[in-house]
């Protein structure tokens, strides 16, 4: 369950204002990210992708998305 | 076209004995040509906070990636602390599902060079963890040394600093390398500019060379990675077939014997 209550978490390093209580899956629905390569860290840790319905964000976290780039 | 030797790189045996990376190309496409081109089996890429969504092109990089079927060989590139790189290499392993990482440490901004002892330190601790280093370093031979200590079992010293083209700046630290580490593999890494510059290393007995800059920043990347790719495998095929000594003096070819008494001379 979630509210409509507002948290603010730093997500790839801007702050972004999110329901409090929402999950990871919920979160990457909300922010239209598509289905791919690419892996949750919060607060420096690796979020392994079957953690992503019961990880809960919290008011201050560091979420980052990390993905695949070019690189020499 | 005769090819060189089949050759091994930690749990893997390949035929191509260069590494191309994945940066700098004017265009996806373009970038597709280059490697399909260089007949690579290994490509070098990165990761960075980047997010996927349906308003930019997504993970279009990462589709065309797989469809290579190449071996991946994530890099640690930015990282100017043993923490970062070893956080990074941890990162890639997860998104990437391979425990090869090409561990870069920089010491310095201006010329990208490797911190020697930063990179021996976050080698140690990522070797521990399962990960099969493939270090960027330097040319210094105690610097080897000790990362094969470490258990390293390929090296990637740099013949020049990346994306210069200078080519190789210390030949003679490179023969040393290649003499004092004779079991070790080892890959010539950054500065690279022309072809001749990966015969040169492939001559002295390199194993293989990595680049990317010269194949990126050819008027013609694909035309340019088919040079690399040739090049690579006449410089492995002549030090596989023996290079004949250097002399300090002229050596006739022509048989001297029985020739006419005008022309003998003494």
């Amino acid at each position: 369950m979630t509210s409509n209550v507002n948290t603010t978490i730093n997500f790839n390093g801007d702050e972004l204002a999110v329901e409090s209580g929402i999950n990871i899956s919920q979160f990457l629905q909300q922010q239209e990210i598509i289905e791919g390569r690419f892996v949750v860290v919060i607060n420096d840790e690796i979020v392994p992708k079957s953690e992503y319905g019961s990880a809960v964000i919290s008011a201050g976290d560091a979420l980052e998305i990390m993905s695949p780039i070019t690189g020499g | 076209m005769q090819q060189a030797s089949t050759w091994q790189v930690y749990d893997q045996t390949l035929q191509s004995r260069l590494f191309i990376g994945t940066a700098l190309y004017s265009s996806p496409q373009v970038m597709m040509d280059a490697i399909k081109a260089s007949g690579s089996q290994v490509i070098t890429l990165s990761l960075r906070r980047q997010t996927p969504t349906k308003s930019n092109s997504g993970d279009q990089f990462w589709q065309l990636i797989q469809s290579l079927d190449c071996h991946l060989l994530p890099n640690t590139a930015g990282c100017y602390s043993a923490k970062e790189a070893v956080k990074t290499a941890r990162l890639a392993r997860e998104l990437f599902q391979t425990d090869w990482v090409k561990l870069e440490v920089l010491g310095d901004s201006y010329n990208l060079q490797p911190d020697p002892f930063a990179l021996l330190e976050a080698t140690k601790t990522l070797i521990a963890e399962g990960f099969k280093v493939f270090p960027y370093c330097t040319d210094d031979l105690v610097l080897c040394q000790k990362l094969a200590d470490l258990g390293c079992e390929v090296l990637m010293p740099w013949g020049a600093p990346i994306g210069t083209g200078k080519g190789l700046i210390n030949p003679y630290a490179l023969q040393i390398l290649r003499e004092r580490l004779p079991e070790m593999t080892l890959l010539v890494d950054a500065g690279i500019g022309k072809p001749s510059d990966a015969v040169q290393a492939m001559e002295l007995g390199y194993d293989g060379i990595l680049l990317n800059t010269a194949v990126a920043e050819a008027l013609e990347p694909a035309q340019m990675a088919t040079a690399f790719s040739q090049a690579i495998n006449a410089g492995r095929l002549a030090y596989e077939a023996g290079v004949m000594p250097e002399r300090q003096h002229a050596k006739p070819s022509t048989p001297t014997l029985e020739q006419p008494i005008w022309q003998q001379h003494g």
